[in-house]
């Protein structure tokens, strides 16, 4: 790799891997928890003005 | 900090220099696999029963109450746990059902129910919140065990199949009936009807007089002695009975009647050849001669039974007693006009006799929901003026 320049060849391979952590184990996890929350309470608001769920 | 989220920003906006796609792809993969592994583990802890009675609240009230009832113990040693009834099973119910439990979250940090007084004056409102949701989903969650598919109505009572194949005909939900089935119900409609308690509580006489007679509200019991320990039998609702003893809140009281001398003699009517029903007593007490006074016999011509005049002495409590039939009269009519007047123009009270009306009013009992004192209460007012007792017409 030392042998082709590259413009991101700043970036460290521990850089990488700490990126891809925290994309992995943190950022997303967090965001799909908050979408099943507002989801789960866009249920429910619905439920105040539509009634509860019928079947 | 800020460096490091300006860096982390363009790590992740550019193609990564030192992991291959396939080891960043399944990379993620991994951790998809681990995260919807925990999300759904979390999610089932919080669907336990110990994670329920984690709090006072529900520990000390209603999982006790639960604990008397079938759904606790019974014979099939299956047992409902609390998320077995009150949390949705579908994915989509559920994940809304633990957001809305945000509010009970909030209940539990700021006190709204974290003593049993303050839980039982809110009780009507919190279980009416329940009985709103097994009404629209038609008792779904109590329908994931118990279906009318595989009810098997010949082994149930008489009484319990007429209801069950009606409920299952018109696919009714099971809580239209079966309210209070895993925890007490709300003081305001415990055994009684609403309407029946607030006529109790208008009819209430202050004080009992000796040798005043007192007409009954509702169906109450009667016991042998003063301890109100045995029990005796039952008086109907608008019985006349003589108060002869007041000790404290408990009454001496004497009924007087004609009872079929075939059998036990059992049931006692108020009067000779009506079957205008009394009240009823234990096989022991319709047997003995300590309680029970008897008097002549005559034949009834129509039927050729005997019937005996008696006059029988026990205990009660001084409660849902009456001074008056009046306003008793009054709730018996409106009740009347109001449950038949739904499916068809009532006849009139003294369309039929006071021997008529049971069969009669009997044979409509299955078309309306009357609780068993409105039932006992309406039949008699139908046959005390019936065409026995008011021949203005026919």
């Amino acid at each position: 790799m030392s042998n082709n320049p590259d413009p991101n060849d700043d970036v460290s391979l521990a850089c990488e891997s700490k990126a891809f952590v925290l994309v992995a184990a943190v950022l997303v996890p967090v965001i799909s928890v908050a979408l099943i929350v507002v989801y789960g309470f866009s249920i429910w608001i619905a439920q105040m003005f539509m009634g509860p769920p019928g079947h | 900090m800020k460096a490091f989220i300006k860096l982390m920003w363009k790590v992740i906006r550019a193609p990564s220099t030192h992991w291959s796609l396939g080891a960043l792809t399944l990379g993620g993969f991994i951790a998809g696999v681990l995260f919807w592994g925990g999300f759904n583990t979390a999610l089932e802890v919080t669907n336990t029963e110990e994670f329920c009675i984690g709090c006072h609240e529900m520990a000390d009230n209603v999982y006790v109450e639960l604990q008397e009832t079938v759904h606790w113990s019974n014979h099939s040693g299956v047992r409902a746990t609390c998320p077995d009834c009150h949390v949705p099973h579908d994915w989509t119910s559920k994940v809304a059902r633990k957001m809305q439990a945000s509010k009970e979250v909030w209940g539990a940090l700021f006190g709204t129910i974290d003593t049993r007084e303050k839980f039982l004056d809110k009780r009507l409102e919190l279980a009416q919140h329940e009985w709103q949701r097994f009404s629209a989903n038609k008792s779904l969650e109590c329908r994931n065990c118990h279906d009318y598919k595989s009810m098997n109505f010949d082994a149930m009572s008489e009484k319990a199949q007429v209801q069950m194949r009606r409920a299952a005909e018109r696919d009714q939900s099971c809580l239209d009936c079966h309210k209070g089935i895993a925890h007490q119900l709300p003081d305001q409609m415990e055994g009684v009807s609403e309407a029946f308690a607030q006529l109790e509580q208008s009819t209430a006489v202050s004080r009992f007089e000796v040798g005043s007679s007192y007409y009954s509200v509702r169906q109450l019991p009667l016991y042998e002695d003063v301890t109100l320990q045995i029990g005796a039998g039952q008086l109907d609702p608008v019985t006349s009975v003589k108060v002869l003893e007041v000790n404290g809140d408990k009454l001496k009281v004497e009924l007087g009647g004609w009872r079929k001398t075939k059998g036990f003699g059992r049931v006692v009517n108020e009067d000779f050849g009506f079957n205008i029903v009394s009240g009823f007593l234990t096989k022991e007490v319709a047997q003995s001669d300590n309680y029970i006074k008897a008097f002549e016999t005559k034949e009834d011509d129509l039927t050729g039974l005997d019937w005996q005049r008696v006059s029988i002495e026990l205990w009660m409590k001084a409660q849902a007693l009456s001074d008056s039939t009046e306003p008793l009269w009054d709730y018996a009519k409106e009740t009347y006009r109001s449950s038949c007047s739904v499916c068809h123009t009532q006849p009139d009270e003294n369309h039929f006799d006071a021997n008529t009306w049971p069969g009669m009013f009997n044979g409509m009992q299955s078309f309306v929901n009357l609780d068993g004192d409105t039932q006992a209460l309406v039949l008699k007012y139908l046959q005390k003026h019936s065409s026995d007792f008011n021949d203005a017409s026919h």
